[in-house]
């Protein structure tokens, strides 16, 4: 496409194009993770050392002055909820589904672009929007929302306790970024479904996208559910409706608490499965590629994701166990969370049957990939805790639910993430990340964050709730102390790693070595073009002739690999 | 024309896939009415329906007469877009005209509904009942705003642009839209004024 | 049986967890063993398949790693023999830890924590919980909630007769809060607006700690109670001591701070017992 009247506004700030929007999703999130990692510190700063001033490098000499450096109960519980809430929608969801979304599907099906490209760049200036909203709930005298990223009523209502109207900013940036997401979810399913190459098959694409494309059905189909309850929480805290207030606090019947939660749990639990199917397609791709042989049983993983998908959307009650719904009700949402394990071993163990026999190179991506088959192994595992209703009554908001949300979403998330970020990047960049701080990186972060996670479900375990400014209140908690400083200092030293990453990450994309075309010798359709990329991609719609990962096909003399835009020799 | 080349180089595709994408669209608002719908069969089932002020007769009038608005908006755009696959524009511009002023006549007049009920002590803390009113008349309003704009800026390009079949793909869409917020409405209107 | 079986888990997990495995509160109920039980069991099973996963990739890494001369072979994994290989493996998973699981889960349910006490024989206690403490209910001498005698003790406490079915009946003031007893491995939440039931039965007297397991504010982290079991007669003199007495806030010092000035709760917040099928 010509690009003759464009300025510097619309090629790098209101540009439609799907790359350069992917670089700033992911830029938008990168800012936030470190955000969010820093709010995490304060907290663990508090729960290791209660009521102690934070160090001068914790607070930079400028957060908590007033107190004397002192964290107070208000702040502790912002934190908490801020982190949450950053992490999943401002951090992880803009880097591997706005970011990794948009720069890699099109180029994996052969399209020029995304479907609705002037949709995608308003996608993303609406997430910006959003953010400017959700942060400017900071600059606010009572400060942000402080309901925990659930966000339940009646606390979040107005006549819950939080003082300020952080909470009411906190709803509305929600309900922006939804939009926002809706948006991207509309554009990423018709390009798949549209705009795939000839010969690009539903089954011959890479699982990254299949992944990608189940996340974007799903937030279709959900995020309007949470909108909807957000839009009445909204409306609760600014008309003085009372759609989810009762009992002592309401002026009148008419309102219910549960439904909130229901209505939340509803998109909530996809959710979680939105967060993570782009991850499990990723590490199906990178397993494949650096084990230089086909992902074992491909069209079976693609069926278990989508199977998970749709068991996803009828499994919510498992996180509400406790709230007294009916006996048959409980039993039956136990019963369909734990048959989410069938499909979900069967794709871990094409993982597994994807290394065995191959020819395994531990490059950068590489690494983080195994990290994640590691941490998704724990993490899915200690599902089933959860999952079982009487095992759940007893560490129901307990730290050993946040050790296993944060193996499966934080470990997993952010090691593919990083696994994304390596392999994509000699494409987005045209260098090369360096390698030893690459894996430098990653073990630090590997060790720490399990270190830190597993003993969360330790203290879990022990009996320790959550959300508890200072747990020493409880003199059943009293011998965890301990244990809190040692997971404080480990993500610390997490925090601390990843400074190298971005170091790596900037370094690297000015001075790194420039980088081959196909560095990793991967098969899939982004490869075959030279960095930069041009506007629409391919000079020519290439044909697609195979499946994504035909690595070491016997076909094959020379070279262990060939395009999909190329027939295997020997075949048709 | 300077404008239709700007236009033009981002790239656009056919125009199934555009209806494709306002089906998927139409789709994620489904989920969101439903979601809203449900919740309030829900409350309403527990708590009871409470009683609309000044009885049911004159609000229930104003409503129909902006139900029956809104219908007339959506045949009108409907008649406008068969004009259209006809190649008659002129005919065309004047029922999308018709359909812009109607729509904004709805708007208005829901307007006034609000200020007459707000008038009679009927606001959105009343009770349940006045919370999902105002709720569910808010939200679809502000979609017709939308469809308003829609059909604003789609009466401007009926103007200026000549390539008609973009023209009928827009045109489409927003058919599309508009009639949903109608069937919509239906639902709302008949949950909240003749079913009480 | 069942207590070899706990004790052969408790080994197994500790072996290989090792120091890190710390115990959760002493258990001082009736039914709290299921739940130990059954988390045990997921322990050790768990921690089978994570180690065959362990070995596996870590043989996976030495025996397949990219050397001269070592090639991949090339397998798609997509005909019958891999499909129903796969197949089974994940309902071997499924079946010896998923389906075991819930039918332990199921009968625990249906035996205890589901199947609540009849008879005049159960201590009945209606829970209050408020930001941020929580109130306490007896239905006094007449048997009766919500009438003239119902006993209302100092905020926070609560007293149970040991090895005595204990019915709580449980809605908030405000929001949600959710009482949560570390040591009988209970917990229920209570919803504004909805009564909720729990029950449990202490098998030892002590002194034991009741704290809020769903965030309800800036002071969730200190809503402590403080939950006593001692034996019946004991237990029957605190009530009369108590009926005899007006409220006394003084009684209770541990409290440091002035609670709840601007929220009055009002004298006569209890309702009546909701009967439970």
């Amino acid at each position: 496409m010509s690009t003759n009247s464009e300025s510097f506004l619309t090629k790098y700030i209101f540009s439609t194009d799907h790359k350069v929007i992917g670089k700033q999703f992911i830029w938008l999130g990168i800012f936030f993770l470190f955000f969010g990692g820093y709010l995490s510190l304060l907290m663990r700063w508090q729960l290791a050392y209660p009521e102690q001033a934070v160090p001068w490098w914790l607070s930079w000499g400028i957060f908590f002055k007033d107190a004397g450096g002192i964290i107070d109960p208000d702040t502790y519980n912002q934190l908490f909820t801020m982190h949450g809430t950053i992490m999943i929608f401002w951090a992880v969801t803009p880097i591997l589904i706005g970011g990794f979304g948009n720069y890699v599907i099109p180029l994996q099906i052969g399209a020029p672009d995304m479907a609705f490209p002037r949709l995608n760049m308003i996608s993303f200036w609406t997430w910006i929007l959003s953010s400017v909203v959700l942060l400017a709930s900071y600059l606010l005298p009572q400060g942000p929302a402080a309901g925990g990223w659930t966000s339940y009523p009646p606390l979040s209502s107005p006549m819950g306790g939080i003082p300020g109207e952080g909470q009411t900013l906190w709803t509305l940036a929600l309900v922006l970024m939804g939009t926002g997401s809706i948006m991207g979810a509309i554009n990423y399913i018709i390009t798949v479904v549209r705009m795939r190459a000839p010969g690009m098959t539903y089954f011959r694409m890479p699982l990254t996208v299949w992944g990608l494309w189940l996340t974007s059905i799903m937030n279709a189909v959900f995020v309007p559910v949470i909108a909807a309850g957000l839009i009445l929480l909204l409306l609760d805290r600014v008309l003085g409706t009372e759609f989810f207030v009762a009992g002592g606090l309401a002026s009148g019947p008419g309102g219910d608490p549960l439904l909130y939660q229901h209505v939340f749990w509803i998109f909530g639990h996809p959710e979680v499965y939105i967060l993570i199917l782009p991850v499990w397609g990723i590490v199906s791709d990178l397993l494949a590629v650096f084990s230089r042989k086909p992902a074992f049983g491909y069209k079976v993983t693609a069926i278990c994701m989508s199977t998970i998908c749709v068991l996803s959307s009828i499994v919510w009650g498992h996180h509400m166990y406790t709230t007294g719904m009916s006996p048959l009700l409980g039993k039956a949402f136990m019963f369909l969370t734990l048959l989410i394990s069938i499909p979900s071993s069967i794709f871990f163990l094409n993982w597994l049957a994807t290394l065995w026999k191959g020819n395994l190179h531990f490059e950068p991506p590489m690494i983080y990939t195994m990290g994640v088959v590691w941490v998704f192994a724990i993490g899915g595992l200690t599902g089933l805790y959860n999952a079982t209703v009487t095992s759940d009554i007893y560490l129901h908001d307990t730290m050993f639910v946040v050790g296993h949300f944060h193996f499966t979403l934080a470990a997993t998330l952010v090691l593919g993430l990083f696994a994304a970020i390596h392999y994509w990047f000699p494409k987005m960049f045209g260098r090369e990340i360096n390698r030893t701080m690459a894996n430098i990186h990653f073990w630090v972060t590997f060790v720490s964050m399990n270190f830190v996670f597993f003993n969360m479900m330790v203290l879990g375990y022990a009996g320790h709730h959550r959300r508890l400014y200072n747990p020493m209140e409880f003199d059943f908690l009293k011998p965890l102390l301990g244990l809190n400083e040692w997971i404080t200092w480990f993500a610390i030293i997490n925090g601390v790693i990843q400074l190298l990453f971005i170091f790596n990450f900037v370094w690297s994309m000015f001075k790194g070595k420039v980088a081959e075309r196909n560095p990793w010798g991967a098969s899939t359709l982004e490869w075959t073009l030279d960095a930069p990329l041009p506007h629409g991609n391919f000079a020519q719609t290439p044909t697609v002739y195979s499946r994504p990962h035909e690595y070491s096909h016997p076909s094959l003399t020379d070279t262990d690999w060939v395009p999909q835009s190329e027939p295997i020799p020997g075949t048709a | 024309m300077e404008r239709q080349s700007k236009l033009s180089s981002i790239p656009r595709v056919d125009s199934f896939t555009s209806h494709l994408g306002l089906v998927v669209m139409l789709g994620g608002m489904a989920m969101f009415f439903i979601t809203l719908f449900v919740s309030q069969s829900i409350l309403e089932n527990r708590f009871g329906v409470s009683y609309m002020p000044g009885g049911g007769s004159t609000f229930l009038f104003h409503s129909s007469m902006n139900t029956v608005v809104l219908i007339v908006a959506s045949l009108l755009l409907e008649m406008g877009w068969k004009k259209l696959c006809k190649d008659d524009s002129n005919s065309a511009i004047l029922y999308q005209g018709s359909t812009l002023f109607a729509s904004v006549v709805f708007l208005v007049s829901q307007v006034g509904l609000w200020n007459r009920m707000i008038s009679a002590g009927f606001l959105p803390s009343t009770d349940l009942m006045g919370a999902f009113f105002y709720a569910f008349t808010g939200l679809h309003g502000l979609h017709i705003v939308g469809a308003v704009g829609t059909l604003g800026w789609l009466f401007w390009k009926m103007h200026t642009i000549e390539e008609s079949e973009l023209l009928i793909r827009w045109t489409v869409n927003a058919r599309m839209f508009v009639h949903f917020l109608t069937v919509v409405w239906l639902f709302i209107f008949v949950r909240l004024f003749v079913m009480v | 049986m069942k207590q070899y079986f706990s004790k052969i888990n408790q080994v197994i997990t500790k072996a290989v967890w090792g120091i890190w495995f710390l115990d959760p509160p002493k258990d001082v109920s009736l039914d709290g063993y299921r739940i130990d039980n059954t988390i045990q069991y997921t322990d050790t099973v768990i921690t089978f398949y994570f180690s065959v996963v362990v070995l596996a990739l870590v043989y996976f890494v030495f025996k397949y790693r990219s050397r001269p001369g070592h090639n991949a072979q090339y397998d798609r994994g997509d005909s019958k023999k891999n499909l129903i290989a796969t197949v089974a493996m994940g309902l071997l998973v499924f079946f010896s830890i998923d389906v075991v699981i819930e039918a332990m889960s199921f009968k625990d349910l249906k035996e205890a924590f589901w199947k609540f006490p009849k008879g005049s024989d159960v201590v009945r206690i209606e829970v209050m919980p408020q930001q941020y403490a929580w109130n306490v209910r007896y239905p006094g001498p007449d048997g009766e909630f919500a009438t003239e005698d119902d006993i209302v003790p100092p905020l926070n406490l609560m007293h149970i007769p040991v090895n005595k079915p204990v019915v709580i009946q449980i809605a908030p003031w405000d929001v949600i809060h959710s009482f949560y007893l570390p040591n009988f491995r209970v917990k229920v939440d209570a919803t504004p607006g909805m009564i909720n039931a729990m029950w449990f039965q202490a098998t030892e007297t002590g002194e034991f700690e009741i704290a809020c397991a769903e965030l309800c504010g800036n002071s969730h982290y200190r809503m402590k109670g403080y939950l006593t079991v001692e034996s019946e007669s004991d237990y029957n003199a605190w009530l009369t001591s108590l009926a005899d007495e007006d409220d006394e806030w003084d009684e209770w010092d541990e409290w440091d701070e002035d609670p709840l000035e601007e929220v009055t709760i009002p004298e006569d917040w209890g309702w009546p017992w909701k009967e439970i099928r």
